[in-house]
């Protein structure tokens, strides 16, 4: 009994010797953490990759007026071996666990990114948890390369202004891929662009969406409004500020709109033809009334709610047309409804979906309730005699 | 060594969820795409009758071994050939699992650790667990890891609520069809009937009436954790991306991220798989030593174990890459092993027992 006591102890005291490390360890003053990365497309067709790192020792407090982090690049015909040219520059081992942004510039978007994508999930040191960005009229690395007066570290700025602005952050690469896997549906990505700021230097600016065709290629733009319409049939939008004249008024009206719902209604015939009405509901509040109408009269707010709801329908099918029209590929889901709403049929026109879609009848109905009108029913500074009842 | 019915549920439902769940839902949303989860409920149906049949196999000498039941089933000689293809199974699914298990290891966590070493660790905890104790010890930590598995996957769950869309698992049926469906639960109802493990552990019940009950319950908790798993996958990543990644529920769980704050926690995966691992080895290590054992009348069955482990270690390095080792579990295990050693043959004993029992009272 007491010698099998002691070869447990022994065997313990051991435990601690091999537990102690191991062959993997790095220990975090040998890691370099990168933040954000891009790519661009060279001239001779190799790719350009840069990465944004963090510099540990500027991050904390106040220290002096040096930027906490630096960029590396690297070029090679192949991502592995760009990053590896980087490699050569660094101290320290690439960590991505805390990577929130990819920037890829206009030039190899529309050369297509098929290439680049598959390492982001086969290794697994990369996170797909992430947001892969389309740098309008510009170059990947430019985005890095904006210094952004709130943030310590600027790629976190991408993140930020995607969220304030009411969009759903960090899902773009996953969300990506199930289109491009998926049998009608067109990839999308979100879009950032490089403006003059108030102050002399430039500062990123969320722009809208990018549209990809089946060849990972880029096809067009829709703009801030136009890609905030789209989340809103895809149900992922949290905010959208509208504001619509009210002709009958001779003014504008201003609403926040904050919570968000999206119907589609899918029919085919006998040819073929198919047919989306799409019902999209919000409830939001008044935030601007330039007219003279008192709004806390039911009369009136019916006549404002009516025509935002008419003008913003206008709108949002205008949108629809352009991406039929102008891009012909799906990246409103309408596959995926027909392929819910009417499995047997889908199975047979899958096939000719991209022929289908641009002919797709649709109808839009936007049901916005104004239940707040904010603070004040008619703008205060009008006169008694000038506001309408 | 007696376990009791609580231990026995969780030692099923420790072993069979930990490595169906990571290694069955990749083939079975390649099949049955969104509709995986009927694959997988149809599973659990094969997997509960695969089930009823061992233990009413089992019950038939409820003190004996699956080594000497088989014998008085069939007479000595059938009843010992009858054998050969479990010992293959039982040694060579040993070896492969240590193997699967340093692959994953390798991938999600230490890739410069030598591989012998990650399996040696591994293989000397369960020589250990299996040397001191036998299947009490084994038994012990069982009740211990099951609930703490239960709770990793109850975590993965509440984690992952906000990424949910219900409607990727739309439209039932259509994409798929009745044929696919069935072809995709089969991996996971391979996986799953490993529960026929019991036949060697009824012998060392305190009750054995219990056995039923706590098998099929632990059968039934641990095709509702893969249900949910399932689900989960398909309401992330869609109907199309899961049979692409090779460990699904893995790449889920690094996407994880609730406000901003629980993020990166691929490791409880990990955790909940080597413990889950650590279980199902110890079974088989135990399985195989006292079968061996009892096999060639050795008195002590704990001195196989000092052979059947350096066996296992070097089966352990006969795969040559992840391919082999899918390979393995897509061909050998899921159109030999399953139906003839886990289907076919406990099925004919258990028929042949009972005429032979009704006979002889």
């Amino acid at each position: 009994m007491m010698k099998q006591r002691l070869g447990v102890f022994i065997g313990l005291i051991l435990c601690i010797i091999i537990t102690t490390g191991c062959w993997d360890r790095v220990e975090l003053s040998d890691r370099a953490f990168d933040l954000a990365a891009s790519t661009d497309l060279m001239e001779d067709g190799s790719y350009l990759t840069a990465a944004q790192f963090i510099i540990p020792s500027r991050i904390s407090a106040g220290a002096s007026g040096e930027q906490p982090y630096f960029i590396e690049t690297g070029t090679g015909k192949t991502l592995l071996e760009a990053i590896q040219k980087t490699r050569q520059k660094l101290s320290r081992i690439i960590t991505r666990g805390h990577r929130r942004n990819y920037y890829i510039g206009e030039d190899l978007a529309k050369h297509g990114i098929g290439e680049l994508l598959d390492g982001f999930s086969r290794d697994p040191g990369n996170r797909i948890r992430l947001d892969i960005w389309v740098v309008k009229g510009g170059k990947g690395m430019d985005a890095l390369k904006v210094h952004y007066p709130l943030e310590k570290i600027p790629s976190i700025a991408s993140v930020k202004i995607h969220r304030a602005v009411g969009g759903t952050t960090a899902t773009s690469y996953l969300d990506f891929m199930m289109a491009a896997s998926s049998e009608g549906s067109s990839p999308t990505l979100p879009v950032v662009d490089i403006v003059q700021g108030a102050a002399p230097q430039e500062t990123i600016r969320f722009y809208g969406r990018a549209i990809f065709n089946h060849d990972y290629k880029l096809v067009g733009y829709l703009n801030f409004v136009e890609g905030a319409y789209r989340q809103w049939i895809l149900k992922r939008i949290s905010y959208l500020d509208l504001a619509e004249e009210i002709p009958e008024a001779g003014g504008n009206v201003g609403v926040i709109v904050n919570s968000f719902g999206s119907k589609i209604r899918s029919s085919v015939s006998e040819k073929n033809k198919v047919k989306m009405e799409i019902e999209l509901t919000g409830a939001g509040h008044v935030a601007e009334n330039n007219t003279n109408l008192n709004l806390n009269k039911g009369k009136n707010l019916k006549l404002v709610q009516n025509e935002l709801n008419k003008k913003t329908s206008e709108h949002v099918l205008a949108m629809i047309t352009k991406v039929q029209k102008q891009f012909g590929t799906d990246v409103l889901g309408f596959d995926q409804v027909m392929n819910r709403q009417h499995p047997a049929q889908w199975n047979k026109i899958k096939g000719q979906w991209n022929t289908i879609f641009p002919n797709i009848e649709v109808s839009v109905r936007v049901n916005i309730n104004l239940k707040y009108m904010g603070l004040v029913g008619p703008p205060l500074q009008y006169k008694e005699s000038e506001i309408k009842k | 060594m007696k376990i009791s019915g609580y231990q026995l549920f969780w030692l099923i439902f420790t072993m069979e969820f930990g490595m169906t769940a990571i290694f069955t839902l990749s083939p079975a949303v390649f099949l049955s795409k969104q509709d995986a989860w009927i694959s997988i409920l149809l599973a659990t149906l094969i997997a509960l009758a695969t089930t009823f049949v061992a233990v009413k196999l089992s019950l038939l000498y409820p003190e004996k071994t699956f080594i000497h039941s088989s014998q008085l089933i069939l007479g000595r000689w059938l009843g010992r050939l009858v054998l050969l293809p479990y010992f293959v199974m039982w040694f060579s699914v040993t070896g492969v699992i240590l193997r699967e298990f340093a692959d994953f290891v390798y991938i999600t966590l230490f890739s410069s650790t030598p591989q012998w070493s990650i399996i040696l660790i591994m293989l000397s905890a369960v020589v250990y667990a299996t040397y001191t104790g036998g299947l009490r010890s084994i038994a012990r930590s069982g009740e211990i890891i099951g609930p703490v598995s239960a709770l990793g996957s109850i975590l993965i769950l509440v984690f992952s609520v906000k990424d949910w869309d219900w409607l990727r698992l739309l439209p039932v049926y259509s994409n798929s069809g009745f044929l696919p469906i069935v072809k995709g639960g089969m991996t996971p109802a391979s996986f799953l009937a490993e529960s026929f493990m019991v036949v060697m552990l009824v012998a060392f019940m305190k009750k054995p009436q219990r056995v039923m009950i706590s098998t099929l319950s632990g059968v039934a908790a641990a095709s509702i954790a893969i249900l949910a798993m399932t689900m989960i996958v398909i309401m992330v990543f869609g109907p199309e991306l899961p049979a692409k990644f090779i460990y699904p529920l893995y790449s889920i769980v690094s996407y994880i991220s609730v406000m901003e704050f629980i993020q990166n926690v691929d490791v409880l995966i990990v955790l909940l798989w080597i413990i889950s691992i650590f279980i199902k080895l110890s079974l088989y290590m135990f399985i195989t030593s006292y079968g061996t054992a009892q096999l060639f009348h050795i008195k002590k069955w704990k001195r196989t174990i000092w052979w059947i482990a350096p066996i296992v270690f070097v089966i352990s390095f006969v795969p040559r890459n992840t391919n082999d080792t899918m390979v393995y579990a897509k061909t050998i295990w899921h159109d030999w092993i399953f139906p003839i050693n886990l289907v076919a043959i406990p099925l004919l004993l258990w028929v042949i027992g009972s005429i032979r029992k009704k006979m002889a009272s």
